[in-house]
């Protein structure tokens, strides 16, 4: 029995194109679940690493399925399929273009926070100086360095008389 | 009986036969000598109407001779009168003409001379008219821009000054505005590259954090 929500996948991707990518390579191992010389571990490797695919292993045993039971790992790569559809996504614009440590650690705060993933869209916007934009299920928060910097400079030169 | 018969009726008639042949020739020779004396008649009829006839044409003949003569007679008597009506008519014209043209001449040199004479008394009088409407001009024209150039620097030149001020601080604004977005723009691009990563990092959950406490994430 699978529960539902337990699942974290932040380990293999945080962003939406990550996580699209994700689900065709998962497709590919799908396929080949019930090959008669299919074996996961080699099948997987072969779609996402080494480093991820022990993760995946683990990942496998945690959640109690038999790896030699083609069946059950169907269902359980259907039922990851599932969530990965299901997470949400916000949009978030940063200052500089964001490396994996930054988006981990977005994706980690969200788990932290929110109690659950949330798939990540990032955008890059030099004028944000630093902080971000983030744009969720319709709401919007610009709480960006920018818009401080804006409002000061408007000061500064509102005060400054014109000769 | 009937021999006998026979021997009288056929010598009676054949004699009543011969006295009728006889009978009947004496009748043809009667009407022959009736036709010949008619065509005697005739003969006579038609040699005097043949008379008649050449008579007639003979007469005809002669009264167009006549005719013909006094006809010709009559065209060339006209003939020499019209030569005569056209020489003298000619005449007449060409007399008539050429007193109509001295006459045209004289009545030209007399207009042409009333013509001069008024031409230049007009002239004169318009010469002295128009020096001195010019001089009344120029007079007026003179009064009129020392009231424009006393005008333009009353108002106008007060107005403009104005605009031109309004204009160059207008300008001057603008030019403020582009310096300060170049300024900002600088501004925030040095500061971009300044922020350590370490800071963007940290300002990056700083802003998530603002978000959540925002309410974005409900």
């Amino acid at each position: 029995m699978i529960k539902m929500g337990e699942l974290i996948l932040s380990d293999f991707f945080t962003t939406k194109s990550q996580a699209n990518n994700f689900l065709a390579q998962l497709n590919a191992v799908t396929e080949k679940i019930f090959d008669l010389d299919f074996n996961l571990e080699t099948s997987v490797r072969s779609q996402f690493g080494a480093k991820k695919t022990d993760r995946f292993i683990s990942l496998v045993r945690e959640n109690e399925i038999p790896p030699e039971s083609g069946m059950a790992l169907n269902n359980f790569l259907n039922h990851i399929k599932e969530v990965v559809s299901s997470l949400p996504v916000a949009t978030i614009a940063f200052a500089i273009e964001p490396n994996e440590q930054i988006l981990k650690n977005v994706s980690d705060w969200f788990i932290l926070n929110l109690k659950k993933q949330v798939l990540i869209e990032p955008e890059i916007d030099h004028n944000l100086i630093a902080g971000t934009v983030v744009s969720y299920q319709g709401k919007r928060l610009d709480s960006s360095v920018k818009s401080v910097f804006e409002q000061t400079c408007a000061n500064i030169f509102q005060n400054t008389p014109v000769k | 009986m009937l021999m006998i018969f026979l021997s009288v009726v056929i010598p009676t008639a054949n004699l009543m036969i011969l006295l009728f042949l006889i009978y009947r020739s004496w009748i043809v020779q009667k009407e022959k000598k009736i036709l010949e004396e008619k065509g005697a008649e005739l003969s006579k009829k038609e040699a005097k109407i043949d008379s008649d006839y050449h008579k007639i044409i003979d007469n005809s003949l002669s009264a167009e001779r006549n005719i013909l003569n006094d006809a010709t007679k009559e065209a060339s008597s006209i003939l020499t009168n019209t030569q005569y009506v056209s020489s003298s008519l000619k005449d007449a014209v060409n007399k008539i003409l050429l007193k109509m043209i001295q006459d045209a001449q004289q009545a030209a040199v007399a207009s042409s001379n009333d013509i001069m004479t008024k031409h230049k008394s007009s002239l004169n009088q318009l010469s002295g008219k128009s020096l001195e409407d010019f001089q009344n001009i120029t007079k007026q024209s003179e009064l009129d821009t020392q009231k424009q150039m006393k005008e333009y620097r009353e108002t106008l030149l007060f107005n403009l000054q104005k605009e031109i001020a309004e204009y160059k601080q207008q300008k001057v604004k603008e030019s403020d505005k582009v310096v300060n977005q170049i300024v900002q723009n600088v501004a925030q691009k040095v500061l971009n590259k300044s922020i350590s990563l370490e800071d963007q990092q940290k300002l990056i959950i700083d802003s998530l954090e603002k978000s959540l406490k925002e309410g974005v994430f409900d």
